[in-house]
Order: C-alpha cells, then sequence, then structure tokens
C-alpha cells in the first residue's frame, strides 16, 4: 500500500519526475561511461603486448618506443641498423627476435614488414597467440597477411591484389604500384592495434623503394642479411630467462656501436598510464560531481515540492502516520528517482556503446566492450541510492514536523 | 456514564507575545454524544480540535480523550493513539487526489496498530450506506464531485469504527441543501461514535445533543448548553 502511495504521488507529479530521473540518468550515463572507458582503456592498453620482453629501437624515449612499435602512434626519431640488430638477437640469452619495419601504408592503415616470427611470438593479452582467421603466413615477396580490422573494414578477401603507398598517413602521392601483393592470410581479431596493420615480409620493405622491378619469389630463396639488409624501426625481444632481461636492456642501452634503446613494455606501459592518470582521476571527480549535484538537485527538488505535499503529508499524518512512514515515503521515491534515473543511464550507455563500439574500433584502434561490468554498475546503484536515501533525511523530517500543522491550516 | 472527552485547565498560546490564547477551564463530552462546537473565525476551534487530536502539544493543563491523557503520550504514541481511535473530517476533505477513493478510505487503515487487513464487510456496508458505488469508489478523487468527496471523506473518518470523530467545518464550502444531507448522513453512519463538529453556522446546530460556544466555554466550562 505505501509503495502504491509512493508511486501514486510520483505519478501525479509525473514531468518533475521525468525531469530529474533524467538529470540523475545523465550524470550516472557519465559515471558508469567514465568508469567503463577508463577500464576498457586501461585493459586494452594492458593486454596490447604480452610475452616480449624487450622492445628495441633507435635511441628514444620509452614512451615513444611503445606507441609507434606497438600501438601505431607516431613514428620512429631513426631506423636502426641490420648489423646493430644482428649483433643483439645472437647473444646467448636472446631466445627469439622479431623485427619490424615501418613507414608504408595502405588506405590509412600502417603496413609492417616482419618475418613470420611476428604470427608466432608477438602474444597479447593473456600471452594468446595471434591466430589466422584465413590463409597463413607469407611464404612469397609479394605477400601480405591483413588485420582483422582491414579485411573487415575494407573488405579484402583471400587472394585479393592490394598496393602499397609510401608514408603513414590517409592520403599518400605515392603508390608502389609495380609492386602489388597478394592477400594470404586474415588474422582472427585481438581487440589490439594488431588488428589495424598489413604485414609483409621484411624483404619486401626494401624492394617497394627500389625502382628496379623484382620478381616474385620465396622467401627462403632470399635470406634476410644477405641478399636484402633493411633498416629496422624497432624489435621485439624474448629471453631465455627472466633473469636476463634488466641485464639485455641494461646492455642495450649501453650499445656503443649505435644509440639505442631497450625497454620493458609493463614499465613503459604502466609510466603510458601515469601520464592518462592525472586526466582519469579528473574524469572520475567531474563524474563524481555530475552525480553529486544530480543528487544535491534531486533533494531541492523534494524540498520544493515539499511546500505544494504540505496538505498531502498532513493529511497523512492527521490519518495517524507516524515519523517514520512520512521519512519511508520521501525516502522511497528519492530512492525510487534515482534508481531509475540510474537504470536509465545504464541503458544509455549500453546502447551508446553498441552503437559507437564500430566507430571507435574503426578510428581509434579501441575495442570498447559493450558489456559493462555489472559489478561496477551495482557499486555505482549503492552508492547512489544510500547517498539519495540520506539526502532526502533532511526534506523527509523537515515535512515530518511541519506538515500537521502548517499543512492543516491551509 | 464515562466521558470520551475531558479537558481541565487547558492553556494555549502560539507565544508569549501572542494576543491569542485558548482556555478552557473545564469541558467533559459523554460518550457518544454529538457536539456542536461553535464560534468566530480565528476564536480558536481548529486549534481545539488539534488539541483534542494530539497534532498541536504546546499547553498545559490537562487533555484526557477516551481516558488516555494525550500529554503522557510521545510524539509517536500520539500518531498511533489519532490512527486507531480518531477519525478526522477535514474542511476540505482533503482527499488524495491521486488515490481512488477506496484508497482513500482504507488509508487510515494502513496506519492503524489493530488489523492492516482491510474490513471488507464493515467497507461494503459503509459504502452502502453513503451510496458510494464500486465503480465510484475505483475513481480517483480527483474525478469525483464535491457531494462524493464529502461521502468518502465521511467513509474515511467512519472506517474502522474509531470511538471519536472530529469535524473541523466540513461544510464551509457547501450549499445550504447539501449541507444538510451532509450532517444528516454523518450522524446516521457515526451513531455508535462520539462526535464533536465545529462549525459557525449555528444554522446546523439543531442537528447535535449538545451546542456549545467557544467564548463561553471558555469562560464557564461546560455547563453552557444550548437547547
Amino acid at each position: 500500500m505505501l509503495l502504491k502511495l509512493v508511486l501514486a504521488s510520483l505519478w501525479s507529479r509525473r514531468v518533475m519526475a521525468i525531469l530529474t530521473c533524467t538529470s540523475i540518468g545523465i550524470s550516472m550515463l557519465v559515471l558508469i561511461g567514465v568508469e567503463h572507458l577508463r577500464a576498457e582503456v586501461k585493459n586494452n592498453f594492458e593486454r596490447t603486448v604480452s610475452g616480449v620482453d624487450l622492445i628495441v629501437g633507435s635511441r628514444t624515449s620509452g614512451i615513444n618506443l611503445l606507441l609507434f612499435s606497438v600501438f601505431k602512434i607516431g613514428n620512429p626519431s631513426n631506423n636502426l641498423q641490420w648489423k646493430s640488430y644482428q649483433d643483439i638477437v645472437n647473444r646467448k640469452q636472446v631466445a627469439w627476435s622479431v623485427p619490424l619495419s615501418m613507414g608504408d601504408s595502405h588506405q590509412g592503415y600502417s603496413v609492417i614488414g616482419t618475418t613470420d616470427d611476428y604470427f608466432e611470438y608477438f602474444k597479447y593479452g593473456d600471452k594468446q597467440k595471434i591466430l589466422f582467421e584465413q590463409g597463413e603466413a607469407f611464404k612469397r615477396l609479394y605477400e601480405v597477411v591483413l588485420g582483422a580490422d582491414v579485411a573487415k573494414n575494407m573488405g579484402y578477401n583471400i587472394n585479393q591484389s592490394l598496393v602499397m603507398s609510401h608514408g603513414t598517413g590517409k592520403v599518400s602521392f605515392t603508390h608502389h604500384d609495380d609492386h602489388p601483393f597478394k592477400v594470404v592470410g586474415i588474422l582472427d581479431p585481438t581487440g589490439t592495434p594488431a588488428d589495424q596493420s598489413l604485414y609483409i615480409p621484411l624483404q619486401s620493405i626494401d624492394i617497394l623503394h627500389q625502382t628496379q622491378h623484382v620478381h616474385d619469389e620465396l622467401l627462403s630463396d632470399v635470406p634476410l642479411g644477405q641478399t636484402y639488409k633493411p633498416q629496422l624501426s624497432a624489435f621485439l625481444l624474448g629471453s631465455k630467462s627472466k633473469i636476463a632481461v634488466l641485464r639485455l636492456q641494461r646492455d642495450i642501452n649501453q650499445y656503443a656501436q649505435e644509440p639505442l634503446s631497450a625497454i620493458l613494455p609493463a614499465m613503459a606501459l604502466r609510466e603510458l598510464w601515469q601520464i592518462v592518470g592525472a586526466v582519469e582521476i579528473s574524469l572520475r571527480v567531474i563524474s563524481w560531481l555530475i552525480l553529486a549535484t544530480a543528487l544535491i538537485c534531486m533533494t531541492t527538488m523534494l524540498l520544493a515540492s515539499m511546500k505544494e505535499r504540505e496538505r498531502e503529508l498532513a493529511v497523512l499524518r492527521a490519518l495517524g502516520a507516524k515519523a517514520h512512514i512520512i521519512i519511508f515515503l520521501i525516502g522511497a521515491e528519492a530512492l525510487l528517482l534515482t534508481l531509475f534515473g540510474a537504470l536509465a543511464g545504464y541503458l544509455l550507455v549500453t546502447v551508446g556503446l553498441l552503437l559507437g563500439q564500430p566507430l571507435l574500433e574503426q578510428h581509434f584502434a579501441l575495442y570498447i566492450s559493450p558489456h559493462v561490468d555489472l559489478v561496477a554498475v551495482g557499486r555505482f546503484f549503492l552508492i547512489a541510492a544510500g547517498a539519495a536515501v540520506l539526502l532526502s533525511f533532511v526534506p523527509a523530517i523537515l515535512a515530518y514536523k511541519k506538515s500537521l500543522l502548517s499543512g492543516l491550516k491551509q | 456514564m464515562p466521558h470520551s472527552l475531558s479537558i481541565k485547565n487547558l492553556f494555549f498560546s502560539w507565544s508569549k507575545q501572542s494576543e491569542f490564547a485558548l482556555r478552557i477551564p473545564n469541558w467533559q463530552v459523554e460518550t457518544g454524544k454529538k457536539i456542536f462546537l461553535y464560534g468566530r473565525s480565528g476564536e480558536g476551534k481548529s486549534t481545539l480540535l488539534n488539541l483534542i487530536s494530539g497534532i498541536e502539544n504546546r499547553y498545559t493543563g490537562n487533555i484526557q480523550v477516551l481516558g488516555q491523557d494525550m500529554a503522557k503520550l510521545s510524539q509517536r504514541k500520539k500518531d498511533s493513539f489519532r490512527a486507531n481511535n480518531i477519525g478526522i473530517i477535514f474542511q476540505q476533505f482533503n482527499l488524495l487526489p491521486y488515490l481512488s477513493a477506496q484508497q482513500n478510505i482504507l488509508l487510515a487503515q494502513r496506519f492503524r496498530r489493530v488489523s492492516n487487513t482491510p474490513q471488507s464487510d464493515q467497507l461494503a456496508s459503509i459504502c452502502e450506506r453513503l451510496e458510494l458505488s464500486s465503480h465510484l469508489l475505483k475513481q480517483k478523487a480527483i474525478e469525483l464531485s464535491v457531494g462524493q468527496q464529502q461521502r468518502v471523506a465521511v467513509a474515511r473518518a467512519l472506517y474502522g469504527s474509531p470511538a471519536l470523530i472530529i469535524a473541523d467545518e466540513p461544510t464551509s464550502a457547501l450549499d445550504t441543501q447539501t449541507r444538510e444531507q451532509f450532517i444528516q448522513l454523518l450522524l446516521d453512519c457515526a451513531q455508535s461514535s462520539t462526535v464533536i463538529f465545529v462549525s459557525h453556522d449555528m444554522s446546523l446546530a439543531s442537528h447535535f445533543d449538545q451546542q456549545l460556544g467557544l467564548a463561553e466555554l471558555q469562560q464557564q466550562g461546560s455547563n453552557i448548553y444550548v437547547a
């Protein structure tokens, strides 16, 4: 009966109730949205690279090296020499290496020159290997493997012929028309920037920039380091033992023949996240302030409505409603407004993510799951509900004290 | 015969500076009596009803309702006592506009300690006497005519058979014919209850067992009797 009374009373003031719900819903949308984006972006960052002990590039900052080699953001400050690469990967502590050469693109997607070791050793998430959805790794000079998003967004299939362009911008005036590549493999989606790249043999990077025509050959017939000695943007290293990683890093950083930087991906990610962290904290503070403002607005609305409801509350009290019933009625009203608002906010976030996720993936290589963490949402709901109930005590107690006489005098 | 209401040496004032003061040296109302309390506007009729029903508590002296000293009850117990024993009919009927007529009638029952289970027999009986059809009971209070609202307000006050019914100028907005009908209806339905009916309209006085002027009551007590 009491709940019916609350619902009926709210329905009689439905315009105000809907507006209040909307303001709480929008604040909850911001709060849940920011928290979800923060968690997802952090998760995306952390799952982008896994199982790689060191990333080595020409001397630059750790964050820059991480950004261009893993996230495909920015450019290397310089290339490193093939000889230096050979020198380092032949050390006894090194278990495996994956060379990376960048600088070309296809329709805005970056082209990475590498070896088939990339598909063997580069891992993401919880040490997950990159798998092939179709086809296999390149075996010949003019073969290309596509990241999942490239194939999906461009509508490419196996055996299709593609032309690479010089430079990394979306628009290029130099196309390597004389060296078309055949698609031989398409990768499974990983939800990382790896989905946004095309992979060609390292040898081909050199060929793309030559004027003379080179016949398509088996890669095994043109071994790296003999026919071709490409310059590298960076390379990934795996060491035989974890203990050796720090020593290897120090040795590379002190490498006398060429100024190089070696970074631990996890450390660089943490450093990067610390920079993003300040923005993250600001966003969280703003989100909570928005929610607090919405709840205070709701309390103000409840207080304002007390004037017009004096008679209603006075009648209830005259009929024998005790303090706890008046407090329950107003508290339940605040709680319902908050929960309906919060639910609306949650639904808006989910719908927004479902609609916006493909765009985020396409334009920012960010895979944001549309499934919001329900534990976090539940926590926000509880905090908002608790705050709403606490705040509702102010109008409730004032109403109880004031309602009888002033209400009946009207 | 026991008293439903007993007041001794009552003094009430809004504040020390206030010119208004209510003084009742002595007043007893016998159980089952129908009292007509009249007085000029602003004389304190509504204040007296508020004191009797435990709505207003700042007074000196003694008020006993149904044998219960109201000063000895906490606010919570006063609310409970009011819910269980007193039916109130307001000046404007004060139905909650967003509830149906039936929900308005049953509302007081919700706050009673005795039983929260609606007594359907009693409800049916009251509604029959007040000519409240099942169709009308389902209508929202705001959709009812003034006459229908009156009957719902009376039903709400009578439901649960309160020992004391207080009516605070419930006829002030009604025309003469409707006023007569309303009084008749109220007294017919509240035969077993004590009724204190407040009004400044002396034309209604003849319907009641006792007629008391508040001014005289304040000076001399309940020996004032107007035939």
